[in-house]
């Protein structure tokens, strides 16, 4: 019996795919499944708050207190109800708006005869690589509300005018914040899709005599339909868990979403209570994916790539040519170079909300420190901190990248390799797992399991070590998808040919394989590396002072008005991220996710 | 049905001239083939025609009816032509049920759903489907596919149907099957038909007439036996004929109603090519000879020329061969039945001779005359 | 997580149970760095800056970004030793602090931080330890010059309060409230600005202790309204009622104190807004050309005043250097250098031999002495907080 699971055991383990799978498996079910099952006992038990509620509480024995207060005591309204039900209201508008929108601007830029498509190609990708909060920081610096304490933005700044609070914080500027930073999925995925629709599909149509209307409702859109349930599910995934915009324009008004709470209460050191609320943001996550796959049926029913597919022809909009140009132009400067520019502009401004020409300066770039600005902070490439900042950054999108990169491939290639069997299964769906995961619940899991050591972990708190770790899992869907698709296009048979010749399995893997996935690679080094360096979410409650990433003191010196530096870091990271982004795509990789 | 008539059709795809000042008629029921390599404008002048692509020049008429006209300014959209269209890639949408996707024309025509239905099934029992209304296209093969899109094409009863290398993506056997089905589905519904393939056994077996092309241009537009026997230049005799044709430049020896030959730039193959008038001594030309007019002799004989066998190649029912000429380099194709033939051997020595053929002009590649073929019928 | 409690737990055990209860690493350390029982009566301070200078470096996490001015005069005044510090909020030290010792890392010396949890959890589970300096000021020992309760339980290095700012450029005669429950009236609708007491304990403190004092707010709202105050359900004493009032009477929330401050000290108009529970400190953005000024004389009190203290973390590794930047940090004999940063206008020392700074201008009226400072507001009850802030914190919660 023992020689038989032996021999069984040896036979799987010689497969070097077969060998990756179980140990890739073994490691997501570290640091997926388990930290997901930790928090669920978590909810549980009395953290350190427990015996100031509860007297005579014992910190970390079992309690449905938690699931009582969030849930259903007179403190749920505000602690989960209504947060819950303004992130479901932001979540059902930012769709509603994101996705027609996105379509739209992929049908105009991939079907029809619109001008300077590599131009809008490009540009209507950027609002997604600026990290989410950008527009809310440009956003506050025109609406701004005097009331509220720093400098009254631009509106009453140049114009006297007011802006109602409305306007300025909360559910309004949280939505179109929101929208206009997930327009890019879903114009990347529609744009995919709609381009890659057999032209012939079309055109017999279009001979049996329906006019380009009943084309575009009973021919394309369903074909486009999965296209669309992805976006969907992007776009509500991320939604749902967003951080930064409702962070920066919602708590200044009280304003809660689930996941500022999940923040608020962590930050506050209220383990038990952020566990129940992250279990419950997850799980309404993975309801609603669920639930999508379900009403769309199974992703990949239709393959609309078929053989030859002939060259599409373009719908000529003819006179509704220049609408849709303006429509398009103002939508990209509007959200797109008007933020940029206001938030780089008041990086010039001696004193911030004061719009003239004397009050230009470079100070806040390259000043020494001066007592009366900043509290004596020195200008950014003077600051040691910020310098700091720069380099832990850089560090960890590196290392993440590139852990990631690595993964994602052997991820990539045990799943193609192991196609149909249920090891690829379980991988790809492990790999989808940490989607659910809003990243600031994230962060919370990783600190509270990952701060101690485990057996031969050692302990990891105030490491780059955790802060990578989270990045990578973070970014484990994206690895794992690019990887996947990376090694769909490596024909079995280069492989196996290798294998023929007697090359073991590090020196196919290294001389075939990763040649052969080389552009699909370094594309995805460059996305993750642009994504990790942006990385608020998941870092928010990890970084310790000697681990600060220029996302945390953007954050830092938001707090404590020191806008120019906070205004100008941003543009550092935009900076570097644009650059990142022009260099993925000169390296052939495609945008997704 | 209409004819179809096309006045000097113009297309250009950038600096690219797919189509050059094209001018064809095909009557009515016919069943034209557009043949020719890849890059010819053959495709390009079906879309021309189904109005998917927009000419620069010329014009197009169905019957009385003008479809299209740059003089004119005359642009007939592809839904308003009456036409059908069968697609290489079968283009079946992938999320319709078979019925769904052959009654969309119907349902577009307004038709009642009862009459729908009907005609739905008779069509699918024309093309061989029956029964298959409820299935998707995923679930089919390529064959049915084919079939299916066909089924679509032809339930709308359209006068002209154009066919866009519809069987290339299936295998042989599949594809000799399918032939055998167009043909007799033409034979019933008797549409104009336009048919575009780059596979000349396809056009000969298909075809009323073929119209051969190159470079955008008609090389040659006739009937199968014309363009296969009599073909008018150079390329069309090699675009013809599987396996390619033998061409071989010569030099005339002897002059006369049975005119003596020799291998260009060889001393003794010589050969006599009796029927091929009209020819001068000391002309250069070009002999062609279809593999299966290539006679052969055990035993020397006068006027042929001896070869070597280097690769035989038996096909069950007949025998091909591969031959050196003795003293050159020249490669000589023969075929024939297998009891014939009784395959010739590797290495052996024989004779042969030609007995009917054409004759080119090596410089221009016109046909200057053809020999020992029987008086052509009309 | 779970381990690290278990230890706090039988930390805790231990202390309830014997004396000491110390494990025998802190007993080692405590002895070796001459702290907690161990710190000897006099110190040399000669053998401490040699042995600081060995231990090479001081690291310091600090409530204040003031911080770094003080890390050059330190570097100045003891050459040879690095200070490394990092400013941090309240709850992101005592959050990382308990991280830290629970797995077993210990790489901080100095914690300046205020607040609750440091006396009543870091404190009595030892993971941090007083620390007095025996040092001279102008002869005096320490214990003469800095009074018993800025020393123990936890060693105070400046005490800042949490008042009512408003803009004289307005009201140039003074403070134009008289009792706190002036802001729940009509005309300042809107005008009230204070930091989001979510986001730091010390706001909640000051809507806390109001609570606690409730009996004194009811007395002030029947001097406001000339009639006496009536409980509700939804607010059951005087202080949540305030709370509640402000609420709907349009309070700002802002993300600091600094920028409801600013939002109050340069406003130009006759309707400016106010700031409550804001850091008297601020004060010396008057520098700068503001407007701030204090309502020192509201009903029942001007604010709150919270005490910052300096301690050193349980297991440090440079406790000798720690204990020259603590010394130092007072103000040390050579005078303010380590305290200058802090020597402003709305902060103040506890030792009673440095005055308190008075602002610009010198004209506004000002609270000069601890004691004044002691009737003029309340200073903290860290027992009441310790087990009242959650349920005030839920009441706050629950405002819509």
């Amino acid at each position: 019996m023992m020689t038989k699971l032996k021999q069984r055991s040896i036979r799987l383990l010689r497969r070097p795919e077969r060998l990756w799978g179980v140990i890739l498996l073994l490691a997501l079910l570290v640091f997926v499944v388990i930290p997901l099952v930790y928090i669920a006992i978590g909810s549980f038990q009395y953290d350190s708050w427990g015996p100031r509620y509860v007297p005579g509480a014992e910190p970390g024995s079992l309690t449905f207190f938690y699931w009582h207060r969030v849930l259903l005591s007179r403190m749920s309204t505000s602690i989960f109800w209504e947060p819950f039900l303004h992130t479901l209201l932001i979540a059902g508008l930012v769709v509603l708006i994101s996705i027609p929108l996105g379509a739209l601007f992929a049908w105009l830029v991939v079907r029809t005869d619109l001008p300077f498509k590599n131009f809008f190609n490009s540009i209507l990708i950027v609002p997604y690589i600026l990290p989410a909060w950008t527009l809310g920081l440009a956003w506050l610096t025109v609406f701004k509300n005097p009331q509220f304490g720093g400098q009254p933005g631009l509106l009453y700044g140049l114009f006297g005018i007011e802006p109602p609070v409305w306007v300025s914080y909360g559910f309004l500027p949280i939505v179109i914040s929101l929208s206009v930073h997930y327009i890019p999925y879903t114009f990347l995925l529609l744009s995919g899709a709609l381009a890659t629709i057999d032209a012939q599909l079309e055109e017999s149509a279009e001979i049996l005599g329906a006019n380009r209307a009943k084309i575009l409702r009973k021919i394309t859109f369903p074909l486009v339909l999965p296209a669309l349930g992805s976006a969907f599910i992007l776009t509500v995934g991320r939604t749902l868990g967003a951080f930064g915009a409702p962070a920066f324009l919602g708590l200044p008004v009280r304003y809660y979403t689930l996941s500022t709470r999940v923040y608020a209460a962590f930050s506050n050191r209220q383990q038990a209570e952020g566990y129940v609320l992250t279990v419950l943001l997850i799980l309404f996550t993975t309801l609603t994916v669920f639930v999508n796959q379900k009403l769309l049926g199974t992703r990949r029913r239709f393959t609309t790539i078929t053989g030859k597919g002939g060259k599409q022809r373009l719908v000529k909009l003819g006179r509704w040519k220049a609408l849709a140009l303006l429509c398009m132009f103002s939508f990209v400067v509007l959200f797109v170079f008007a933020p940029l520019a206001l938030v780089l502009l008041e990086t010039f401004l001696k004193v911030e909300g004061q719009y003239s020409w004397d009050n230009l300066t470079l100070h806040y770039w390259i000043g020494l420190g001066v007592p009366e600005l900043a509290e004596g902070q020195p200008g950014i490439f003077r600051n040691s901190v910020v310098l700091g900042a720069i380099k832990n950054t850089v560090f960890l999108a590196f290392m993440t990248a590139l852990i990631s990169g690595v993964v994602g491939v052997l991820i990539g290639y045990t799943v193609v390799r192991n196609r149909g069997k249920p090891i690829a299964r379980a991988l790809e769906s492990l790999s989808f797992v940490p989607y659910m995961i809003p990243g600031i619940a994230f962060g919370g899991i990783y600190l509270s399991l990952f701060a101690r050591s485990w057996g031969p972990l050692p302990a990891l708190y105030g490491t780059m070590t955790i802060l990578i770790l989270t990045c990578t899992m973070r970014n484990l869907p994206f690895a794992a998808g690019s990887g996947v698709s990376a090694m769909h296009q490596v024909d079995v048979a280069l492989e196996e040919a290798a294998e023929l010749h007697g090359a073991r399995w590090g020196k196919r893997f290294f001389r075939i394989i990763l040649p052969l996935t080389k552009s699909g690679f370094l594309s995805a080094f460059v996305l993750t590396f642009i994504t990790a360096m942006r990385a608020l979410d998941e870092i928010a409650l990890l970084v310790t002072p000697q681990t600060r990433t220029m996302t945390s003191i953007i954050f830092r010196f938001q707090q404590q008005s020191f806008t120019q530096h906070a205004y100008g870091i941003t543009v550092l990271i935009v900076g570097i991220t644009l650059f990142g982004n022009y260099l993925a795509r000169r390296l052939g990789g495609r945008v997704s996710f | 049905m209409p004819d179809i008539a096309i006045h000097a059709l113009t297309k250009r795809f950038g600096h690219v001239l797919a189509v050059k000042e094209m001018s064809l008629e095909i009557k009515d029921g016919e069943f034209v083939t557009l043949l020719g390599p890849s890059g010819c404008g053959k495709t390009t002048t079906l879309r021309c025609l189904a109005g998917l692509e927009e000419p620069d020049q010329g014009e197009i008429y169905f019957g009385q009816r003008c479809v299209f006209s740059s003089k004119k300014g005359i642009m007939i959209p592809p839904g308003a032509r009456g036409i059908g269209m069968v697609f290489q890639n079968y283009a079946l949408w992938p999320h319709m049920t078979v019925f769904q996707n052959v009654a969309f024309g119907l349902a577009q025509k307004g038709m009642p759903k009862e009459q729908i239905r009907r005609e739905v099934a008779s069509i699918l029992e024309l093309v061989g489907m029956p029964g298959y209304e409820n299935r998707y296209p995923s679930e089919l093969s390529g064959g049915q596919q084919q079939r299916v899109a066909l089924a679509r094409v032809l339930v709308t009863r359209p006068q002209i149907v154009l066919f866009d290398e519809p069987l290339s993506n299936l295998d042989a056997k599949l594809r000799m099957t399918l032939r055998a089905e167009l043909k007799r589905l033409h034979g019933e519904i008797k549409a104009t038909s336009v048919y575009v393939t780059h596979d000349q056994l396809e056009a000969l077996t298909l075809s009323t007439r073929i119209a051969v092309m190159k470079d955008g241009v008609v090389q040659q537009y006739g009937s199968p036996q014309e363009v296969y026997h009599f073909p008018s230049n150079l390329f069309v005799a090699e675009f013809m004929g599987n396996p390619t044709t033998n061409l071989l430049p010569c030099i005339v020896k002897v002059a006369g109603p049975s005119p003596v030959l020799g291998i260009k730039n060889t001393l003794q193959n010589e050969f006599v090519l009796p029927g091929a008038e009209g020819l001068v001594e000391g002309q250069e030309v070009m002999v062609n000879v279809r593999p299966e007019d290539v006679v052969f002799y055990t035993t020397p004989q006068d006027g042929t020329l001896a070869a070597k066998v280097f690769a035989s190649l038996p096909t069950g029912a007949e025998c091909i061969a591969y031959a050196r000429l003795q003293g050159s380099d020249m490669e000589v194709v023969l075929r024939g039945p297998e009891e014939e033939m009784q395959c010739l051997h590797l290495d052996q020595l024989f004779w042969l001779g030609f007995k009917r053929g054409n004759i080119f002009d090596p410089q221009s590649g016109r046909l200057l005359s053809s020999f020992g073929f029987s008086p052509r019928k009309e | 997580m779970k381990r690290a409690l278990l230890l706090v737990g039988l930390v805790l055990f231990g202390l309830a149970g014997a004396a000491q209860g110390l494990s025998p690493a802190q007993d080692a350390w405590l002895k070796a760095a001459g702290l907690g029982p161990y710190q000897p009566a006099t110190e040399d301070w000669q053998a401490i800056y040699e042995a600081a200078k060995a231990e090479g470096k001081v690291v310091i996490y600090s409530l204040s970004s003031r911080i770094y001015q003080v890390v050059d005069a330190f570097k100045a005044a003891y050459p040879g030793i690095e200070v490394e510090a990092y400013d941090m909020t309240d709850v992101e030290q005592v959050e990382k602090l308990t991280r830290e010792q629970g797995a077993g890392i210990y790489n901080v010396d100095v914690l300046f931080l205020a607040g609750i949890t440091a006396i009543k959890e870091l404190l009595p589970k030892h993971l941090i330890w007083n620390y007095v300096p025996d040092t001279t000021y102008d002869g005096k020992p320490v214990a003469a010059v800095i009074p018993a309760e800025f020393r123990e339980p936890l060693l105070v290095h400046s005490l800042e309060s949490k008042i009512v700012f408003y803009n004289f450029g307005a009201f140039p005669e003074g403070c134009p409230i008289d009792t706190l429950w002036d802001l729940t009236r009509p005309e300042f609708k809107g005008r009230v600005q204070m930091k989001d007491p979510m986001l730091t304990e010390e706001n909640m403190v000051f809507l806390a202790m109001l609570v606690q004092h409730a009996d004194e707010m009811a007395a002030a709202y029947e001097r406001e309204f000339g009639r006496p105050f009536q409980p509700t359900p939804d607010a059951p004493n005087a202080g949540y009622a305030w709370i509640k009032a402000m609420v709907e009477n349009g309070l700002v929330l802002t993300q600091s104190d600094g920028d409801a401050s600013k939002a109050v000290g340069t406003a130009t108009g006759p309707t400016p807004p106010f700031a409550i529970s804001c850091s008297s400190s601020k004060i010396r953005d008057n520098e700068k050309g503001q407007k701030l000024a204090v309502c020192w004389d509201l009903l029942p009190v001007a604010g709150t005043t919270k005490t910052n203290f300096l301690a050193i973390a349980n297991l440090a590794p440079h406790p000798n250097a720690a204990k020259l930047l603590i010394r130092f940090m007072l103000g040390d004999a050579n005078g303010g250098a380590g305290f200058a940063p802090f020597f402003v206008a709305g902060q103040w020392s506890p030792r009673i031999d440095v005055p308190s700074k008075l602002p610009t201008p010198s004209t506004l009226r000002w609270v000069t002495s601890l004691d004044e400072l002691r009737i003029k507001t309340w200073f903290y009850d860290y027992d009441w907080l310790y087990t009242h802030i959650p349920e005030v914190q839920d009441f706050w919660l629950s405002l819509r």
